[in-house]
């Protein structure tokens, strides 16, 4: 920690100018980079650009011999597109996805003339489903996501034609089975006697974070109006408060907290609350919160349970030490 | 013992009629209803659930809070039109749990109408109970219902080039809580019945402009809390040598915050090459207050309190701006450098005008005398301003189908300003303490395929965390991220993890003492599932949960400042099972077990009244098990049997032993 006013300025413009420098050397690279042709020997892309009109079969025909998948996708929210007569035919049904399928159907079904995804990277199936489902708020970030990073695609969360009837936005599992199918270690937490109630079906892990990425840590899903995801549910410690505990803010509610879960009380992140506050406010003059005074006895219960006096402890309108 | 009774003859007559119907017919598969050009599908499971406890009931109640008698296990309903033309939807479902007497309930309705309209709406209640003797001197308590709904109506929603969005979010809180007041420097728990709510309305779109994707969104969020605080008879407080004493309290605050919100953003993606993202949010909220407050009693110098009034109102205000923006470019096939960049600001101003008229009277052997009455004005302001700037630039490369490998850097620069007075003189402006600080981490990692069933991820992140005024979750860190997957089969899944947080302030000498703080946190999970056919499937899993945390503190033992160590150990073993065994094609079993031990400290005891040794050994596992028959094509009878058996080692008087047996119907339609 240190107490001068200069680097700050100095900070913004290396920031801003780093910016600058990532933009034009992303400009330049595209000016000279030349444009993406499909490979040869390899199936087709599913990019509208590569066919015509007359390419497309629809829905109907693929049907023919791929019955089993269509009559699972006839369930899904996809299917509903096919309704749509006035959408061109590269953007619904089968071939939204998998390409035009005339060349597939007059050779007889070659798969080497239908776009497929084995050996697909994850990277370039979620592109597929980015066509259509980019543009969405939700999704702005999923290209530099955690998901994306570690080559998560869209389908392996996603089913897009063999989701259940009943399924909530197309996926192969309810959460949190889904999530814990990766993020095992987190379910202990929900098993603990203090939880969010994810495992009773109440909440669910999308409830706070977001999977298609975000510019918060652990891609945790801001309220509609930038606060933390607590606070969307425990309105009471939104504020302002003329007196906030300053950490409430600025570090976020887990600086106390265990969001999952916790064997300790109102999930604190120490079983003994004094312990808790004596680690922030811990009489080291510069190092942490302000100090506690002398007459706060740790002998004694009265000053071993700082909430007894310290009641609104994340912000009170009325009382700078949070008595009322 | 009547519901022992009961449910007893409950499995008998199941197992019995479900016997007979095994033995006369063989079993047919369900099939959707088609009612008026729509697909129906519907199941709902009813039944009541029994419960049998001892022990600790308040525990058993902030813990689970299950009660007993009927309710609505599960509901699902869909219809579908068939063929995208409904009337006024071509989908609506419906789930819902919980609800009849669960504590915890839930619904949740989606309708859409193709290209027209989508409503989604998330109900949930909570009842919310809190009675603990580990906690606030168990004066802390809480038996009240939370209820949230979230109501989401998109227009067009799958119109490419435009979407309209309104959307309503409430959240309600009422009920009876004890909390505690300190007043007269004595301790007194006071009745706070708790009525707050908050409202929330959106109104905002997704639309396409030129190569840009863009979504704004309007909002106002207004929170109304209307709690109020009494002492309505003698109240002595905690404290056996302080005198004073409560007759009467009554404290109204009402208060009302007031948020317009709004969001903007904008995402391209140029050339495929070129991906931007950009976010601004601005919030500014504002809370006004008005505080009266009665007391009547004795003060700590024997002095009747005839009236003590504080009346006077009070405002915050806090604006926030927060701005991101991403980019990713693709150099090639293999190579993508993203940046991330974000500014958040906020300023809370605040401030009350308290008006204290004390009025007391003394009373001796000689009479009662009125002591002059005492006004004590109180003008208090506080200001609490932060700004951040953080960024993070990263490459991710792909050295071959089966190895992809990443490196990062995050720098935060973060300005945080505190001030405060307390009736400043006319004129005079708040000096408020600066400080600053700025962090450095890098983060590196790699995915790599080694086989086509295994796949392993792992991350290293070294750096410091950008906290200027608290240390629980230190400076220094040091985190080690590895997980692995292993899949032979579609049928058996193997996953394992590894995350490990060492953490450090860093060290300061203070009297002598190296004066840092050192936690370390190891967790380890496994897991495995196994599901040969639709017949068998077991998953299985354990996690060990360790934390150290050691941090020297310095507190007062009996007016002396004495440096000392604050010890806290997590020692949490989790380990579960869930099977399910389809016996006979119309019975499947359903068992399962779960226990979580926390070895906590241990046999350490602190070695001296400067060492702070804590933690919280406990013991909480339950097994569960549900047979079920299908009685009918339609119909699944259910018997299921829950045990939650929590123990403590260092108290024994939250201990609970509770058993839930439960008989449910599960009716297809």
């Amino acid at each position: 920690m240190t107490s001068s006013t200069s680097p700050l300025k100095a900070i913004k413009r290396a920031l801003i100018g780093g910016l600058v420098l990532v933009g034009l050397v992303g400009a330049y690279s595209i000016s000279f980079s030349k444009s993406a042709k499909p490979d040869k020997g390899k199936a087709p892309q599913a990019t509208s650009a590569n066919y015509k009109a007359e390419d497309y079969v629809g829905a109907e025909t693929c049907k023919t011999c791929h019955e089993e998948t269509y009559n699972n996708f006839e369930k899904t929210g996809h299917f509903k597109l096919t309704r749509y007569g006035n959408w061109t035919a590269d953007n619904k049904g089968c071939e939204a996805c998998h390409g035009a399928g005339k060349a597939h159907v007059d050779a007889g079904g070659d798969k080497t003339k239908i776009h497929r995804f084995e050996g697909q990277s994850a990277k370039q199936i979620s592109e597929t489903c980015l066509r259509c489902h980019a543009g969405k708020e939700e999704h702005n970030n999923f290209r530099r996501g955690e998901h994306w990073r570690n080559d998560v695609s869209c389908i392996n969360c996603h089913a897009p034609h063999s989701a259940t009837a009943t399924a909530q936005k197309m996926l192969v599992q309810k959460e949190p089975m889904l999530c814990f199918s990766c993020h095992n270690e987190i379910k202990a937490q929900f098993a603990m006697p203090f939880r969010h109630k994810v495992m009773e079906g109440t909440m669910k892990c999308s409830d706070c974070h977001n999977p298609h990425g975000g510019f918060e840590l652990k891609q945790v899903r801001l309220t509609s109006s930038g606060d933390a995801p607590c606070l969307k549910c425990h309105a009471e410690k939104q504020g302002p408060f003329v007196f906030e505990h300053a950490p409430l803010r600025e570090e976020g509610c887990a600086i106390c907290h265990t969001p999952h879960g916790s064997n300790n009380a109102k999930l604190l992140k120490r079983n003994e609350l004094r312990i808790l506050c004596l680690e922030c406010h811990s009489n080291a003059g510069t190092v942490g919160a302000p100090d506690t005074p002398s007459f706060h006895n740790q002998a004694t219960a009265r000053f071993q349970n700082c909430t007894t006096c310290h009641v609104k402890i994340h912000g009170s309108n009325v009382d700078r030490f949070y008595f009322r | 013992m009547k519901n022992k009774i009961g449910f007893t003859l409950l499995i008998v007559l199941g197992i019995t009629l479900g016997a007979l119907l095994v033995r006369a017919q063989s079993p047919a598969p369900s099939s959707d209803t088609v009612l008026g050009g729509y697909t129906l599908t519907q199941d709902a499971e009813l039944g009541v659930r029994f419960l049998g406890r001892d022990g600790n009931d308040n525990k058993y109640r902030s813990d689970l809070n299950y009660g007993r008698g009927f309710r609505l296990f599960n509901y699902d309903f869909l219809a579908r039109s068939k063929n995208g033309e409904g009337g006024l939807f071509d989908l609506f479902h419906v789930t819902a749990l919980g609800w009849g007497g669960d504590p915890n309930e839930f619904l949740r309705v989606d309708v859409e109408k193709n290209r027209w309209y989508r409503f989604d709406a998330n109900f949930r209640q909570f009842d919310y109970f809190n009675n603990l003797t580990t906690f606030a001197l168990n004066q802390h308590l809480a038996d009240t219902n939370r209820k949230f709904g979230d109501f989401n109506l998109a227009l067009f929603p799958d119109n490419q080039r435009f979407k309209f969005y309104v959307g309503y979010t409430m959240d309600r809180s009422n009920g009876n809580t004890v909390t505690t007041y300190d007043y007269q420097r004595d301790e007194f728990p006071i009745l706070s019945p708790i009525r707050a709510e908050a409202n929330d309305w959106r109104v905002g779109f997704d639309a396409k402009v030129w190569v840009f994707d863009i979504s704004f969104l309007q909002g106002y969020r207004i929170l109304k809390d209307n709690t109020t605080y009494a002492v309505p008879s003698l109240n002595v407080g905690n404290n056996p040598t302080n005198t004073s004493v409560i007759t009467f309290l009554q404290r109204d605050i009402p208060s009302r915050t007031h948020m317009p919100f709004t969001r903007f953003s904008a995402h391209t993606l140029i050339k495929k090459k070129l991906d931007f993202t950009g976010r601004f949010i601005y919030s500014t909220g504002t809370t006004t207050f008005d505080l009266t407050e009665v007391v009547k009693g004795v003060d700590a110098s024997n002095n009747n309190i005839l009236l003590d009034l504080f009346k006077g109102p009070g405002s915050a205000r806090r604006p926030n701006g927060i701005g991101d923006f991403g980019a990713s470019f693709f150099a090639t096939d293999r190579l993508t450098i993203s940046d991330t960049f974000r500014v958040n600001n906020f300023r809370i101003t605040g401030g009350d005008s308290i008006l204290e008229s004390l009025f007391r009277s003394r009373t001796t052997a000689f009479g009662t005398t009125t002591l002059a009455p005492l006004f004590v004005p109180s003008l208090t302001f506080e200001l609490v301003g932060y700004r951040l700037f953080s960024n993070y630039v990263e490459g991710d490369y792909k050295f071959s189908p089966r190895f992809s490998g990443h490196v990062g850097y995050r720098y935060t620069a973060r300005r945080v300003e505190l001030g405060a007075a307390i009736q400043p003189p006319l004129g005079t402006s708040i000096d408020p303490d600066i400080q600053f600080n700025h962090t450095n981490s890098v983060v590196v990692g790699f995915k790599a395929r080694p086989a086509s069933i295994w796949t392993v991820f792992f991350d290293f992140e070294r750096g410091s965390a950008d906290n200027v005024f608290t240390r629980l979750s230190n400076y220094n860190y040091n985190n080690f991220r590895v997980r692995t997957s292993v899949k032979p089969s579609k049928t058996f899944t193997l996953n394992a993890s590894l995350v490990t947080r060492d953490n450090n302030n860093p060290a300061l000498t203070l009297g002598g003492q190296n004066f840092g703080v050192d936690a370390k946190g190891r967790i380890f999970s496994a897991s495995a599932d196994f599901t040969p056919s639709s017949k068998f499937s077991l998953t299985t899993g354990y996690t060990y949960n360790r934390l150290t945390s050691d941090s020297s503190i310095i507190f007062f033992l009996g007016g002396v400042q004495t440096t000392g160590d604050s010890l806290y150990f997590l020692r949490d073993h989790y380990f579960f099972f869930n099977s399910h065994v389809q016996i006979h094609p119309r019975v499947g079993l359903s068992f399962g077990y779960r226990i979580e031990k926390d070895k906590g400290q241990g046999d350490q005891v602190a070695s001296s009244p400067s060492q702070l040794i804590s933690s919280y050994p406990l013991q909480f596992h339950s097994p569960e098990v549900r047979l079920t028959i299908k009685l009918h094509e339609h119909v699944d009878w259910n018997a299921g049997f829950q045990r939650f058996d929590y123990k403590e080692k260092f108290l024994n008087n939250q201990n609970y032993r509770a058993n839930l047996p439960y008989t449910s119907l599960r009716l297809y339609f």
